[in-house]
């Protein structure tokens, strides 16, 4: 019975699949495991200055980017360039601390109703409003 | 009613932000104060020592040394009237219940990233397969256990509805937790049933059934000749 036992739990748990790279504290973690966020960038643009989220810090954290640079299609101004798998910060965290922080931000200073919770980015794409639609609501 | 719209009127944005933050701290409080509490109540319950008196006559004789082939011979065969031979179906059902019930909110992956935000450490995190396999183990044992109570006639007679509720908090966080994850009716409400779900299980346990958490090592670990843990033998006697 024992045995019998045993044996069922290691068949149900034989599925579980842990490699190194599987880890959420892993800097290499590469899985996409969660549905692809449609970042809606012209909502952004239409409340936002560009350097709201574009940055590059000096030593004092100032923001000294350039903004010449941020012309669409520089593949050096996306979040990925800089935030690889190799940084601390990597690119989920990067992400993550980035939108939700600032939406957390809005939501407290009472300027707007920005997603926090996690399937609220991350959701079927035929959830997604338009990109119109956003500009209207936001 | 449109998502948005829903999310902007005050009262309930302020309610969202209530429960996933103040709330959570609440409740993490109260269960571990309630665990820190109740152990303690208990140690002291069980510290007063009663007398042995020996009946004249039956003074205690210790059973003869067995080789360790014998031995576990006799634990084997002591397994049948244990609930693993009475019962393995349950058991099996039962600790897959407990270990994926207890393992999976810690390994999730969406947990683990909203600690990496808040605190900037994590634990070692399960794949979404595995954590959503995982919670399907934990309902469908769940289902066991619900279909139990109503159809096992000599298990139905002991049943309250207190059973039920306990085993609804039990299953509900693991329920909407699915449910929000797979976008199955209206995330937004389904999360914030997960994160009150959640909090209600954490304050519930130290003050219901749930207790089973400590006192299950309590009763197994402390009292280990009278249990299938330790020899089959009572150390007491009259």
């Amino acid at each position: 019975m024992m045995v019998c036992v045993f044996l069922g739990g290691m068949a149900a748990f034989s599925f579980i699949h842990t490699c190194p790279a599987n880890t959420a504290a892993c800097a290499k973690h590469e899985h996409k495991q969660r549905l692809p966020v449609a970042f809606p960038h012209d909502m952004h643009m239409a409340n936002f200055d560009c350097e709201a989220c574009h940055h590059k810090y000096d030593d004092k954290m100032n923001n000294v980017i350039d903004t010449m640079e941020l012309y669409s299609g520089n593949p050096d101004i996306m979040c990925a360039s800089c935030h690889t798998s190799e940084t601390t910060l990597h690119t989920r965290r990067a992400y993550h601390r980035q939108c939700v922080g600032c939406h957390n931000e809005q939501i407290i200073m009472n300027q707007a109703s920005a997603p926090t919770m996690c399937n609220e980015c991350h959701r079927p794409a035929a959830m997604n409003p338009t990109e119109d639609e956003m500009i209207i609501r936001g | 009613m449109n998502m948005t719209a829903f999310l902007t009127i005050p009262s309930i944005a302020v309610l969202l932000d209530f429960i996933r933050g103040p709330l959570v701290w609440l409740s993490f409080i109260i269960f571990g104060l309630g665990l820190i509490v109740q152990t303690f109540r208990l140690l002291n319950l069980t510290q007063k020592k009663e007398t042995r008196r020996l009946a004249p006559g039956k003074e205690f004789v210790p059973q003869a040394t067995l080789s360790k082939r014998e031995c576990f011979f006799r634990r084997l065969a002591f397994l049948k009237i244990t609930i693993i031979g009475q019962n393995a179906c349950m058991v099996m059902f039962s600790f897959l219940f407990h270990v994926c019930l207890v393992i999976t909110p810690i390994f999730l992956l969406g947990h683990n990233v909203l600690l990496d935000t808040s605190f900037g450490f994590s634990f070692i995190s399960f794949s979404e397969k595995t954590s959503d396999t995982l919670t399907l183990i934990v309902l469908m044992s769940g289902l066991v256990f619900l279909l139990r109570r109503l159809l096992l006639p000599r298990v139905r007679i002991l049943t309250t509805v207190y059973d039920f509720i306990l085993l609804f908090v039990a299953i509900a966080p693991f329920l909407t937790g699915y449910l929000a994850h797979h976008h199955i009716f209206n995330y937004n409400i389904m999360i914030i049933l997960h994160i009150l779900s959640g909090e209600l299980m954490l304050v519930m346990i130290p003050f219901s059934k749930f207790f089973h958490m400590v006192f299950f090592f309590i009763s197994r670990f402390m009292i280990i000749s009278e249990h299938s843990m330790g020899a089959p033998k009572r150390s007491w006697q009259f």
